[in-house]
């Protein structure tokens, strides 16, 4: 493939004035001043936030990991005690999972799903500042309960009977199950706009099989999050009402059932690490595409893996309850679909291995991380693959094994391209270029670092230490492999530091990147670096799968009005253009309902009074939200 | 495919019904997002009834099936108003959408009044059992689909009686009756599973 980039105009050429863009401009303005700051709506703003929010959440769990590690470090420790590292290990486990894994591939598609499908914007704005407002209030409420010793203290999934009241009385387990409330109401949100913008807002031409693969893996992922998450927001109202009201859904005394909630949470439970990983296998196809410099091997079986994946991972939550005593020939159905999900995940495997294969490789920082990730996750596939086994499963369940095992996947997996994908956008959210040796370096020590925590902890799971322990006796042996994986983390720890300095040096000082320092081949790379508000000043058309890599003549959309937020609709499969599409302007209604969805939940933590007030402040906010305001065009010719 | 080499957009319609229409498809994502935690409500019920020997441990009374059944006959009446009102867009005719926006919000209301004295004659409460838990789950979480229903209908009612209405609340008006039906289709799905049952012993 020829860098036929050059040959291609960009998006600021033919029917481009300085008039228009200065129209756009003023049509598309940022809001101002505080209330502006709480009003605004642009999808490139608060996809921002949302990152680096998810950001401020990965050093918060970080750390708490850290001081987890310096526990666990030498035997008989008393760095700290039980209760402490309870609040510990609950709180990284649900600020990984819920404020930061999820979000900040959700964000990623925010940012970019409108730039790559060559639209202005996401198709519901308000709702997107409204799924970043409750996501900030869900993890300022954990938050504030950790500091103030009342965070939740078992675990990230909260098993019941444990976390029923009679076993944990206080706020502690309600905080965490209305945590998942905010989270998985961000989510939801979040998904369906990321569904309807790529499903009605790509760019004339851009059929589904020419959508780039990272724009099929947030549609993928967006149906997921629809179809899991209702899962653990019912389970934990169903929590939240034992424990609140007196109900008796987990209560086994009075007909209820603690596996019922294990059902419930693993349905949602085991999706949501596809949920995390889908995403990141999008960043990965994008940066293997750019930096192989030719089309990627496989396109229609990449987008079926992404596919297959997403029903199949809906198909193995038992695999998480083998140990509850289940029926054998439950067990052998879901071990087999535990194994099967394997060949989707190693098809896209071979189908990477053969682009870089038969590219010509240009080896920058981004695709190091991708490496990585390849070698990372294949290790954590196979002891995947081993415990789907039930023997194995049963021999090393709730040890460290385990432990082991899910940083692999969800830290190989994920975080891995996630970086990737931090390098590779970078210069299109910032304008500036990442340090290449800077990143090598983060790189390097990052992957060190994981390779040192987490390997020694699938032989202390083998040997029998059991997770979700405070200390270990001297006696048991475990001393030596603990001090290198506290020394890994620490390792770790530096690498992602690295990643920072390196991301904050670039801000301010780093070079300037241009709109497309990579040659790549997706649309986000016609625009400047960052975009304007307005995206696009002529929304580009598409004639191939890899936008800015085919050759001919160029064309875009003409005669749209630039006075208006407007963006053009196209039809779900073949992107012909349909109509146009007016896009509201910024609000204080999606904060307004974000705030009142934190004051109702904050107050049911209390009483269900909070239900008639959730309510009446619903009521309000919505009609503040959808109440029409001028310009009314075009209006009914006849009117009340 | 014809490949669109330049296109414009001077002949394009401003809105447009159905699945050509976004919210046509934040709807549909709704629905299915509420229809998956409604469905994972009966295999909650389902799941909890295979564990417990007599089942419903509390048959539902008299008054109980009188109020379940005058809200599954407003709720059924609630659709034809319904049909009315979204064909009533597609035409434009803001009296004939003001006419039938007004009977389908009663009639929403009339269902809400219903479900009240439904939850009120229940012979159990959330706390007596697991089936109380499981039967007072399922009725409360139709309930905020009523109220979300109910509460869209009335803002669409101050909004065709007041104005201005703009060309795309047309859409928006059919997409609230798209709504419904699914509250609608819930509503009676619940009432065959939890009184049916009981019905027939």
């Amino acid at each position: 493939m020829t860098t036929a980039i050059d040959a291609l105009p960009h998006d600021d050429s033919g029917s481009r004035t300085a008039e228009l863009r200065a129209e756009l401009a003023f049509t598309w303005r940022l809001a101002r001043g505080l209330r502006g700051w709480f009003s605004e709506t642009s999808h490139v703003v608060i996809a921002r936030r949302m990152i680096v929010t998810a950001f401020v959440f990965f050093a918060l769990g970080g750390v708490q990991a850290l001081l987890m590690r310096i526990q666990l470090m030498r035997p008989d420790n008393h760095f700290m005690g039980p209760d402490r590292y309870d609040q510990l290990f609950t709180t990284h486990g649900s600020t990984m999972m819920f404020l930061f894994a999820v979000p900040v591939m959700q964000a990623m598609g925010v940012y970019l799903v409108p730039l790559m499908i060559g639209t202005r914007s996401v198709a519901f704005p308000r709702l997107n500042a409204y799924a970043y407002y409750t996501y900030c209030f869900g993890g300022l409420l954990l938050y504030v309960s950790l500091f103030t010793n009342t965070g939740p203290d078992t675990g990230w999934f909260a098993y019941v009977p444990l976390s029923s009241s009679q076993f944990a009385p206080g706020k502690r387990v309600d905080v965490w199950s209305q945590l998942i409330t905010f989270t998985e109401l961000s989510a939801l949100s979040t998904a369906a706009n990321l569904i309807v913008t790529i499903l009605k807002l790509r760019a004339p031409g851009m059929a589904l099989s020419r959508m780039p693969l990272f724009v099929w893996a947030q549609l993928v992922t967006s149906f997921m999050v629809v179809f899991a998450m209702p899962s653990v927001m019912l389970a934990s109202m169903y929590l939240a009402m034992d424990r609140l009201v007196g109900t008796h859904f987990f209560n086994s005394a009075v007909g209820g059932d603690p596996l019922l909630w294990q059902h419930l949470f693993w349905f949602f439970g085991h999706p949501e690490v596809y949920i995390i990983f889908l995403p990141a296998l999008g960043m990965v196809s994008s940066i293997v595409v750019t930096f192989s410099r030719r089309p990627i091997v496989g396109y229609l079986p990449m987008v079926l893996s992404l596919v297959t994946t997403a029903f199949l991972g809906f198909g193995l939550w038992v695999h998480h309850m083998f140990a509850t005593g289940l029926p054998q020939i439950g067990q052998s159905f879901f071990t087999a679909a535990s194994m099967m999900i394997a060949i989707p995940s190693g098809v896209q495997i071979f189908c990477w291995i053969a682009t870089l294969a038969r590219g010509k490789l240009v080896l920058k920082t981004p695709l190091w991380w991708v490496v990585g990730f390849v070698v990372i996750f294949v290790i954590g596939g196979l002891s995947g693959v081993m415990v789907a086994s039930v023997p194995i499963d049963l021999q090393v369940h709730d040890t460290f094994f385990v432990v082991a095992h899910l940083h692999y996947v969800l830290i190989g997996g994920a975080v891995f391209p996630l970086l990737g994908g931090i390098h590779y956008w970078f210069p299109k959210f910032s304008g500036r270029l990442l340090s290449e040796r800077l990143g090598r370096w983060s790189f390097a020590f990052t992957f060190i670092g994981f390779n040192l925590t987490f390997f020694p902890m699938h032989i202390l799971g083998l040997h029998g230490m059991p997770r979700r322990i405070y200390t270990y006796r001297a006696a048991t042996g475990f001393g030596s492999l603990n001090f290198l994986a506290t020394l890994g983390a620490f390792v770790l720890g530096v690498g992602v530091l690295l990643v920072l300095v390196n991301v904050v040096s670039a801000a301010y000082g780093g070079q300037p990147a241009g709109d497309d320092p990579w040659q790549s081949d997706t649309l986000e790379w016609s625009v400047s670096s960052p975009p304007p508000p307005y995206v696009y000043a002529c929304l580009p058309c598409v004639f191939g799968r890899y936008a800015l890599w085919q050759p001919g003549p160029r064309a875009v959309v003409e005669d749209m009005d630039p006075r208006q937020r407007q963006v053009l609709v196209t039809s779900a499969l073949d992107a012909a253009p349909d109509h146009v599409y007016m896009l509201p302007s910024h609000s204080m209604w999606p904060f307004l309902a974000a705030l009142a969805t934190f004051i109702t939940i904050v107050v049911l933590l209390f009483t269900p009074w909070a239900v008639p007030l959730g309510g009446v402040l619903g009521a309000i906010c919505l009609c503040g939200w959808f109440w029409p305001r001028p310009p009314h065009e075009p209006l009914l010719a006849e009117q009340p | 495919m014809n490949e669109p080499r330049g296109v414009t957009v001077r002949e394009l319609p401003s809105y447009a019904f159905g699945p050509r229409d976004p919210v046509w498809w934040g709807v549909v994502l709704l629905i299915a997002m509420e229809g998956t935690t409604l469905a994972l409500s009966f295999l909650a019920y389902f799941y909890i009834r295979q564990r417990v020997d007599v089942w419903p441990t509390t048959t539902p009374g008299t008054s109980t099936l009188l109020a379940a059944g005058a809200e599954v006959l407003v709720l059924l009446c609630s659709v034809p108003p319904t049909y009315v009102l979204t064909r009533a867009t597609r035409s434009g005719d803001l009296r004939a959408i003001q006419r039938w926006m007004l009977i389908a919000t009663l009639l929403s209301v009339a269902a809400v009044v219903a479900r009240g004295f439904e939850l009120h004659a229940l012979p159990f409460r959330w706390d007596s059992d697991a089936y109380g838990s499981v039967v007072w789950g399922l009725l409360v979480l139709h309930t905020t689909h009523l109220g979300l229903g109910v509460l869209e209908n009335l803002v669409f009612v101050a909004l065709v009686f007041k104005g201005p209405v703009e060309k795309k609340h047309l859409v928006d008006l059919e997409v609230n009756g798209f709504y419904w039906y699914f509250v609608v289709a819930g509503g009676l799905a619940i009432a065959a599973v939890v009184y049916g049952e009981a019905l027939l012993g």
